[in-house]
């Protein structure tokens, strides 16, 4: 039996393909955001990490909730001060961030930044940043600025011109001393990033007096130890942080983020799933269909219904493994896609490991096994409904079978699937998970609903669906 | 020409068993298609039984039940009312597990077309109700029967590589291959050339002589007939007559009689 499901499998392979491949769009497309949200974590992970190697505490304001803020309140910069003071320290770097900041083109025109916003910074040592120069010098002097690789290269600033700054009081003219690179592509995802000496950041952002953070290195003292003197000596509303802490903050926050756009491919990949899913069933119903002959001369020689089920079930196993293997690769490549297609569109992308993680594997089997034999339990159980005479009689139908009851389960099952769709579809509040499960379960009861009704329409919706496969050679 | 108008009689004539064993009968079997208005009454209190170790042939008019019978018989259909039997086993009784055993064990089918599966090999198709059981072939008996159809040559070809010939041969040596008790056949030749038809209906004959098979045979052709022991007459979903030693003469002149 198991023989005859592989040779029915390859002796129509065609069909087989164009089957699997339903199937593994799907499962492509739910590997890819998991791929992709895996890898891209991983690479800001890794960039965060490298950047605070050398820190071993941060000083900030605190905040008053746990809660996701990427908008400091700034701290006054006479506590550059007091933490130099604190015995032990070795090295502080006082930072500071604007959005305020916008250098001028050489034509006069200001740098578009309708991607991603123009961030600017104190220009901090490579060893804390990741930022190093690549073509000129770190700013030094007042009047000097450095722009990122990426901008430069789009909007043709040149090391040594002189261009004008829009700041918080106007524009002013800075030399352009050197070129920066973020991370090791300089991969912004668009942003513009310009830096500036401390002082001047300030002035142009009109916040003289103020910082974000100080990071401080204290490599003789252990960090409990140093948290514990800074705090000492910090006002109330001023912390001192160990700095993995800060990094752990960082990499959640950037997970969130990622997160957000990993769901959206995710919804896609659900959608995707669904229509698969309703392509599945109705290809199973048209193979069945046009395998009743067959059946019944199975049952005729001697096959049970319980084998003739198996076999349907068998068949659909196979497709789904197949599928589920080939998915995996086929969201790997689909994930570089989206990376190369967000990079031409302008958001640029650091490239990054292939993470298969567990999860990634087992929701794709789930997806692509699970899918594919939910939907061939229904044909199956047809399938077995063969009477072995049909192998001599032709003209048998399979008959639609308790239809109203059908129809009322379908109605009250697609009433909360669509309700539920609806939800995670437009719901302007709420969690994205929340969101999420709802798409999902809505997705699974408008399908079980659809499959109930499919029965029976199958002879119009098959023969729609199934016309590009009747073509088909066997 | 007596027996002719008093259809009973002959059926009451055809279950005395001649010389063996009855391998399959049938009391009062009837088998209606449908309800009310478009009932269909196929077969009609049908009494008859088919001698083991011998080759039965069924003949009739289009439409007079043939099919019917053979499936009522093999269980492949339900019956509406009446018992049948095969060997001792009352087949009305059995669930739809026991029947698929009784099909798989006891039974070989060859039908007029469609009997083999496309993507299997000739070999295969001929294993398959031992597959389905999973059970191994008797080397001796596999080779003895393969090799009396012609079939070594053709094995691992496909249905669709095959002549219908060879086709209805590989039905042929897949009916025989698990020793059933008994095999229908229905119109096993319908499709054939008058050839290959004779070939395959010689092959019959042999199971029968050699190997002492029960077959039980639907033919609407005379000459088909003739390679039968007995031929029985259905009309109207009635026994209407039975013809020991047929030849093809005789079968023709039966028939014309009978459609006067
Ligand atoms: N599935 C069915 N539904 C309705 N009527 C049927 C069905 N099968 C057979 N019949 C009717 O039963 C009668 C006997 O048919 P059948 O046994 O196939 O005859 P034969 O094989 O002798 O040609 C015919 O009148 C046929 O139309
Ligand atoms: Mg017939």
């Amino acid at each position: 039996m198991l023989r005859l499901s592989l040779r029915n499998l390859a002796g129509n392979r065609l069909r087989f393909i164009l089957t699997t491949f339903a199937i593994l769009v799907g499962v492509s497309f739910v590997v890819a955001s998991f791929v992709l949200t895996d890898g891209l974590i991983r690479t800001f992970d890794e960039l965060v990490e490298d950047a605070n190697a050398d820190v071993d505490v941060e000083v900030r304001a605190r905040s008053e909730f746990d809660e996701i803020d990427f908008t400091l309140r700034p701290i006054d910069e006479a506590l550059i001060d007091v933490v130099a003071e604190v015995e032990g320290v070795e090295e502080i770097w006082p930072t500071a961030s604007s959005t305020k900041i916008l250098p001028v083109k050489a034509n006069g025109e200001p740098i578009k930044t309708s991607l991603a916003p123009a961030f600017s910074g104190n220009w901090v040592d490579s060893s804390i940043s990741p930022l190093t120069i690549v073509e000129g010098e770190a700013p030094d002097e007042p009047s000097e600025f450095v722009i990122d690789e990426t901008t430069a290269d789009r909007e043709g600033f040149v090391v040594g011109e002189v261009y004008d700054v829009i700041g918080s009081d106007g524009s002013e003219p800075f030399t352009l001393v050197g070129i920066s690179r973020f991370g090791e592509e300089n991969a912004l995802g668009g942003a513009v990033l310009s830096s500036f000496t401390l002082d001047e950041l300030q002035r142009l952002d009109g916040s003289e007096g103020l910082i974000t953070v100080i990071d401080v290195a204290a490599p003789d003292v252990e960090r409990d130890v140093l948290v514990d003197r800074l705090t000492a000596v910090l006002p109330d509303d001023v912390e001192a942080v160990d700095i993995s802490v800060v990094v752990e903050e960082a990499q959640s926050d950037i997970s969130d983020i990622i997160g957000i756009f990993g769901n959206i491919l995710l919804a896609f990949a659900l959608v995707a799933v669904f229509v698969s899913t309703f392509i599945i069933s109705n290809t199973f119903n048209i193979l069945l269909g046009q395998r009743v002959r067959q059946l019944a001369l199975l049952r005729a020689l001697g096959a049970s219904a319980a084998q003739v089920r198996f076999s349907a079930i068998f068949e659909a196993l196979v497709v789904g493994v197949v599928a589920s293997v080939v998915g995996l690769g086929g969201g790997v490549a689909l994930a570089l896609g989206l990376r190369g297609l967000m990079n031409t569109l302008g958001f640029d992308m650091p490239s990054m490991d292939i993470i298969l993680a567990p999860r990634t594997i087992v929701v794709a089997a789930v997806v692509g096994i699970g899918v594919t034999l939910f939907a061939s339990l229904s044909p199956a159980r047809r399938a077995a409904t063969v009477p072995p005479v049909a192998a001599m009689r032709a003209g048998f139908r399979f008959g639609s079978g308790e239809g109203t009851r059908r129809t009322i389960i379908a109605i009250i099952l697609s009433v909360p699937g669509v309700a539920a769709m609806g939800y995670g579809l437009f719901a302007s509040s709420d969690s994205t998970a929340l969101k999420l499960a709802g798409l999902g379960a809505g997705a699974v009861l408008i399908f079980v609903a659809v499959s109930m009704f499919a029965p029976l329409f199958s002879s119009p919706s098959a023969s729609f669906l199934g016309a590009p496969l009747e073509h088909v050679p066997g | 020409m007596d027996q002719l108008t008093k259809p009973q009689v002959d059926d009451a004539e055809s279950l005395r068993p001649s010389d063996g064993t009855m391998a399959a009968t049938a009391t009062g079997l009837t088998k209606t298609y449908g309800k009310g208005d478009t009932q269909v009454v196929a077969l009609d209190h049908v009494d008859i039984g088919f001698e083991a170790a011998r080759l039965t042939a069924i003949m009739g008019p289009s439409g007079s039940g043939k099919s019917t019978l053979m499936h009522c018989m093999a269980g492949l259909d339900a019956v509406t009312e009446g018992d049948v039997r095969v060997g001792d086993t009352r087949i009305s009784e059995l669930s739809d597990k026991e029947l698929t055993l009784l099909r798989r064990q006891r039974l070989g089918f060859i039908f007029q077309a469609f009997n083999l599966v496309p993507t299997l090999t000739a070999e295969e198709n001929i294993l398959l109700p031992l597959l389905l059981g999973g059970r191994e072939p008797d080397p001796e008996w596999k080779t003895q029967v393969i090799n009396s159809l012609k079939l070594d040559d053709r094995l691992h070809h496909r249905p669709d590589e095959l002549s219908g010939g060879q086709q209805q041969r590989v039905a042929v040596a897949r009916a025989l291959v698990t020793r059933p008790d008994i095999i229908f056949a229905d119109e096993p030749t319908g499709n054939l050339d008058s050839k290959s038809g004779h070939e395959v209906l010689g092959f019959l004959r042999r199971a029968v002589d050699d190997w002492h098979q029960t077959v039980v045979m639907v033919t609407h052709d005379p000459s088909a007939a003739s390679y039968a022991d007995l031929v029985i007459f259905l009309r109207d979903g009635h026994v209407v007559g039975r013809l020991e030693e047929p030849t093809s003469d005789l079968v023709y002149d039966r028939i014309k009689s009978l459609e006067a």
